[in-house]
């Protein structure tokens, strides 16, 4: 008995010894060897390859994105052979691709920033670069821009969310609009023309109470009341001639929550909930969940982006089943169309040199070429496109061929007003979502009081510091 | 029970009492691990159905023959693009049908020259790339074979123009629901040159467990050369390093806060010392927490993983507390016998202790092996991935379904299952603190 | 005497160093660190940033979203203290008395415990949907419900709770149980001579002998629930209109999603400060009733 425990004990600690002693080792070995293959430290590049690139005239440049497609990206070949494709065309930069999980990239994101391992060129949505340009995270690429060629080939329009201030600091990537997604068989079904229902807030909240039937299991209308609730909130701030802030000329924010815009906008949410009975039960559901009873034909209708289709039509719903159109204007008559997108940013601590390979880099999957291989290998292999493009020098109509016409013509339209997110939207968010959440949840919350309440309650935690920082 | 055995008053009532509340509460605790272990095997409609449903409908496996009497003959390639079609099109027209496989059989003359069959796993795995969506035309197969092929996704067996055994008799287009559905969509396109001459469906019980197969697949594909045992040898590699040092220093340390430390309040300040770091709200520290690996040099090594749990409070205040009631006159014969404190650790001190040892491996074992975030931040390179981090990350591919996501949890429970059963033995002795005293 | 007072420990630093250096520098070293950081207006891409003193500190007492966030995770703390800690105490405690099937129970016991946090959640998340969940299913046959579990504002916090209920107690389940079987049976049958019917004999004889594992216990729960995030997140992301939105969930959002990691580490300080008193506190009752 004594004697096994003894071996135990003595094989425990000899674990445990070489346990250290490989920490111990390793703490040098393992991070030099790491640091080396995983990351582009300046200080690497330039001891690896002097030699054999002295009599070259351009150096090689070594760059990082996290743009490595994931094994069921279904444009995963396309990627690949247009990775190979930058490669032979620009020899002298070397692109290290890395892989990103789908979950807390933010986390993963901000850590590698902080840790001064930013990747030269990120991919990042449009409701991102206000605090990322805030923050110094994206690199002010106005000269390189302005250098380039091909600049005038971009909707103006898809620089705006980019700059700041005049400069620019994103290339313009993917862009897309937002609209009213309709099934157009339960409109027909319940006795609706969409043209008449669609028209204005009344006439919709009237027909999504009409759609709406316990018995079948289906509702008229998804609403967004997760905590992104602002995200289509503010739509309907815009169709009732309003926002939910205003930029000064100064630069300093203002707060306009109790605007009758905003308070008629939450009025109606309220509405479409209690009044009309037309929304989901679970009014907090995910965006996930709002798409699924839409592409199950539990709901009517719910706000899409014109990116969305794909995703629709790949989880089974009938393309020919879907109808988009702008949403019902609101009292202001009008129905301005939420423009977002993704850009490319530079990381602005890298060498001259890389942020320079990086901007080529995302320029070249920004250009005419790529772009329209990529509209030509999603029309080839039956993958929805998305109808909208950065680009004004592409067009559309021949690769859409095939696709339902009014669906076409629904995004352009959508298109016609576009509207920037809301200013601020990063720091303000949680304060615009509870009094959303808690007219849906409570019936007896009244849209202007607590709208106030929360007013006060953003102007003095996040206005009141953010100007003072500004007037500085 | 033996019967000479008087029942004291009271003991009934006890016993009922005991059983009446552990079968509640172990029922409640089990209900979500049965409505798991259901849900991976059901459709995403059976998921969604209401009344609740217990048991998973059984999927359809449906048989269609495609005759091509009378059309001008081609090669094998293009009758394997009409089996493919056949199969693919009408599947995804119908995604939302509880298919559990389709097979197709190509007929000339009575004779089979082809068969072809897909399983609802392979048609999961491969839609997202194979049928993105239902927009069909002609030339699309052209570049989807491919991939069919290389990822086996399909079945397909030529057996040349006259070839094939006989053609079974009778058939017909049966009028159940799937059945129907086929060939509304096969008399509304061109697409497919055979003409339908039956489509029949049976129940098929075993493509319920697709969900397990489909799981396989993905994975297979998503870890590409590093395969899934690569994941699973980081977490296994993680979790012992780690329960291995938490048992050593934290039982030494444990050990020399008991024995070697007299001074009461000593022994307050240093268990406070250790245990003060589990009021620190952990999220919080995981930006200077890499800044600091990353100063070590162990951003993307496993030791970045490991190493932060050699730090955990309460599993010295476990070990405190559990030597503290140990009986000191052993020790201190040994002390009087002249053994040093390592003799008496490893000869008295651990014999003594397998319970507390076990209960705290097993303690450990968990919330090291399901940790996510950590190990995600710090390594951002796959080949040092822990099973968790990429069972996360499969659960969200495009492809994957709820039945997956239900599927792969239970997987992963099976190695903390085993930890379990094994360790029963060792807690059963009991472990004891501060045993009664007079 | 007095030579072995002076005389170096070594045994003492040999087993004690090794877990010292680990926890100086996997604990303390960040600790400072993000106390450093709570002293900037941090930035993560030219850290530190500009100093602020303790504005970070003043900012987050007077902002009501923080002290909102403080009041749900102590209404948190209390809903879980009342309804789940106690449980796996009564729990080990009718273990122990059953014979037949105790390893079955035991171990069923253990299963929720190790099913990952996410699919568990994601279940109940099921069960409480208001269109398909089992729940509302089977309270409608007692004539209850239907409630909207994650859609009422005042039994949302309850919703969150209740998975840890019925499947919270593995490992703590495991320790009481562990502790009761280390009662000599010599002990309790000489209680049992003295005519401790065996209601009393449990109360008086077992759970004394499992206090210590039960104060060890709450120290980990305090901090656990406290500090709880992910079984939240994951379940409501802090709503609905905030009314889950508990002080960890604050310190992430605002140090990812707005990039203000002065404020966050501010927050966690206080956090850290917070629990510490608390288990002070608790220690000195503790022993003050021993």
């Amino acid at each position: 008995m004594v004697k096994r425990s003894w071996q135990t004990t003595s094989l425990m600690a000899l674990v445990t010894a070489v346990l250290v002693v490989m920490t111990a080792c390793s703490g040098n070995n393992g991070g030099n060897g790491t640091g080396g293959n995983a990351s582009s430290e300046p200080s690497n590049s330039p001891s690896g390859e002097p030699t054999e690139q002295a009599s070259e005239a351009p150096e090689t440049v070594e760059i990082v994105v996290w743009d490595k497609p994931h094994a069921d990206d279904a444009n995963k070949a396309l990627r690949e052979k247009q990775f190979a494709d930058f490669e032979s065309k620009y020899p002298h930069i070397k692109v290290n691709h890395m892989e990103q999980t789908k979950e807390k990239e933010r986390e993963q994101f901000m850590t590698a920033v902080a840790g001064g391992e930013q990747p030269d060129a990120y991919f990042t949505a449009y409701p991102d670069m206000e605090t990322y340009i805030a923050e110094g995270i994206a690199a002010d690429i106005t000269e390189l821009w302005n250098g380039h060629p091909d600049k005038g080939n971009f909707l103006p329009s898809s620089l705006d969310a980019g700059t700041a201030d005049g400069k620019i600091y994103g290339v313009p990537s993917s862009m897309y609009v937002t609209a009213l997604m309709y099934n157009k068989q339960m409109f027909a079904d319940a006795g609706l023309d969409p043209a008449v229902a669609l028209k204005d807030w009344n006439s919709f909240g009237e027909a999504a109470q009409k759609l709406t039937d316990p018995a079948k299991n289906q509702y008229g209308y998804a609403i967004l009341g997760m905590d992104w609730a602002d995200w289509f909130f503010e739509y309907y701030v815009w169709q009732a001639g309003g926002d939910l802030t205003e930029k000064q000329a100064d630069g300093t924010a203002k707060l306009t929550f109790t605007s009758d815009a905003t308070v008629q906008a939450l009025q109606y949410y309220k509405d479409l909930k209690w009044k009309y009975k037309a929304t989901q039960k679970n009014v907090v559901q995910s965006l996930d969940d709002n798409q699924k009873d839409f592409y199950t034909g539990r709901s009517a209708s719910t706000v899409a982006a014109s990116d969305w289709f794909g995703t629709m039509v790949t989880k089974g719903m009938d393309i020919a089943n879907i109808g988009f159109a702008p949403l019902p204007a609101g009292p202001s008559g009008t129905s301005p169309a939420q423009v977002g997108g993704n850009y490319w940013i530079i990381n602005p601590k890298a060498s001259v040199e890389k942020q320079e390979a990086a901007f080529t880099y995302a320029m070249y999957f920004s250009s005419k070429e790529v772009m329209e291989e990529g509209l030509q290998f999603n029309k080839d292999n039956g993958i929805f496109p998305n109808l909208l493009t950065v680009r004004t020098d592409i067009d559309m109509s021949q690769f859409v061929e095939g696709m339902p016409t009014d669906l076409v013509e629904g995004v352009r339209n959508a298109a016609k007003e576009p509207h920037l997110e809301y200013f601020l939207k990063s720091r303000l968010s949680p304060y615009i979502v509870k009094p959303i959440q808690t007219v849906l949840l409570d019936e007896k919350a009244e849209p202007a009081a607590i709208l106030q309440a929360a007013q006060e309650l953003a102007q003095k935690e996040v206005i009141d510091p953010y100007n003072s920082e500004i007037q500085k | 029970m033996k019967p000479n055995r008087i029942v004291e008053k009271g003991h009934r009532s006890l016993i009922i009492t005991a059983y009446v509340v552990t079968i509640f509460f172990v029922v409640s605790a089990i209900i979500p691990v049965l409505w798991m272990l259901v849900s991976s095997l059901k459709t995403e409609t059976d998921i969604l159905a209401y009344p609740p449903k217990w048991t998973p409908s059984i999927p359809q496996s449906v048989q269609v023959t495609l005759d091509y009497s009378g059309v001008e003959e081609r090669d094998a390639l293009f009758y394997e693009k009409e089996a493919m079609k056949a199969t693919w099109y009408p599947w995804m027209k119908n995604l939302r049908e509880n298919i559990g496989e389709v097979k197709v059989t190509g007929v000339r003359d009575g004779q089979i020259i082809y068969r072809a069959r897909t399983i609802s796993s392979s048609f999961h795995v491969g839609q997202p790339l194979i049928v993105p969506s239902t927009l069909f035309n002609e030339t699309q197969m052209n570049l989807k074979l491919p991939f069919i092929r290389e990822q086996k996704l399909s079945d397909f067996e030529w057996f040349g123009e006259d070839g094939g055994e006989q053609a079974s008799d009778g058939l017909f287009v049966s009028d159940a629901a799937i059945s129907s559905k086929f060939q509304s969509f096969y008399s509304s396109t061109p697409l497919v040159e055979g003409k339908v001459t039956g489509i029949e469906e049976r129940f098929s019980w075993i493509r319920m467990f697709d969900s397990y197969l489909a799981l396989n697949k993905i994975a297979q594909d998503a870890s590409g050369t590093l395969g899934f045992f690569q994941y699973f040898l980081n977490s296994t590699i993680v979790t012992l390093a780690t329960v291995t040092i938490q048992l050593v220093l934290g039982g030494i340390a444990g050990y020399a806060i008991s024995f070697l430390i007299k001074s009461k309040k000593w022994q307050f300040i240093w268990v406070m010392f250790f245990l003060a770091t589990i009021m620190i709200p952990g999220i919080s520290l995981l930006l200077p927490q890499y800044l600091l690996m990353k100063d070590l040099g162990l951003v993307n090594t496993l030791y970045a993983i490991i190493l932060p749990h050699s730090a955990w409070g309460i599993v010295i205040f476990l070990f405190k507390g559990f030597f503290d009631q140990l009986p000191g006159e052993l020790m201190q014969a040994a002390r009087v016998d002249g053994a040093s404190d390592f003799r008496i650790f490893s000869q008295i001190v651990v014999p003594l202790s397998y319970p507390v040892f076990t209960v705290v491996a097993v303690m450990t074992f968990i919330p090291v092996w399901n940790e996510f975030l950590w190990p995600l931040v710090v390594n951002n390179n796959p080949q040092f991935w822990t099973f968790t981090v990429a069972l996360n990350d499969l659960q969200n591919k495009s492809s994957v379904q709820q039945n997956m996501v239900m599927a792969s949890s239970l997987l992963s429970m099976v190695p903390l299952f085993i930890v379990f059963i094994t360790s029963q033995k060792y807690i059963e002795k009991g472990v004891a603190f501060s045993g009664v005293k007079g | 005497m007095t030579i072995k007072r002076f005389s170096i420990p070594w045994m003492l630093i040999l087993f004690l160093f090794p877990s010292v250096v680990c926890f100086l520098l996997f604990k303390y070293y960040p600790l400072l660190h993000m106390i450093y950081i709570s002293l900037f207006d941090y930035s993560i891409v030219n850290p530190p940033g500009k100093f602020a003193g303790l504005t970070n500190y003043t900012g987050i007492l007077t902002s009501a979203t923080f002290w909102e966030a403080v009041s749900n995770t102590f209404v948190f703390f209390v809903l879980y203290l009342v309804l789940t800690f106690w449980v796996p105490v009564i729990q080990a405690l009718l273990l122990s008395e059953i014979r037949k099937g105790n390893a079955l129970f035991r171990f069923l016991y253990q299963l929720p415990t190790i099913m990952p946090m996410v699919a568990g959640v994601l279940i109940w998340k099921w069960m409480y949907n208001p269109d398909f969940g089992l729940l509302n299913y089977w309270l409608s046959f007692v004539g209850l419900g239907p409630y909207l579990w994650l859609n009422d504002l005042d039994i949302t916090k309850l919703a969150i709770v209740l998975p840890s209920l019925f499947a919270g107690s593995g490992i703590s389940l495991l320790l009481y149980y562990s502790a009761i079987r280390s009662v000599p049976t010599e002990i309790l049958e000489a209680a049992k001579v003295d005519g401790a019917g065996p209601w009393k004999r449990m109360w008086t004889m077992l759970l004394p002998n499992i206090k210590f594992i039960i104060i060890i216990q709450f120290v980990t729960f305090m901090s656990g629930v406290l500090l709880a995030y992910d079984n939240i997140y994951v379940m409501t992301q802090g709503g609905p209109a905030g009314s889950t939105t508990v002080v960890s969930m604050l310190i992430v959002n605002t140090a990812f999603q707005q990039s203000r990691f002065g404020v966050s580490a501010a927050m966690s300080a206080f956090m850290f400060l917070v629990i510490a008193l608390l288990t002070i506190i608790q220690n000195k009752i503790s022993s003050v009733k021993d």
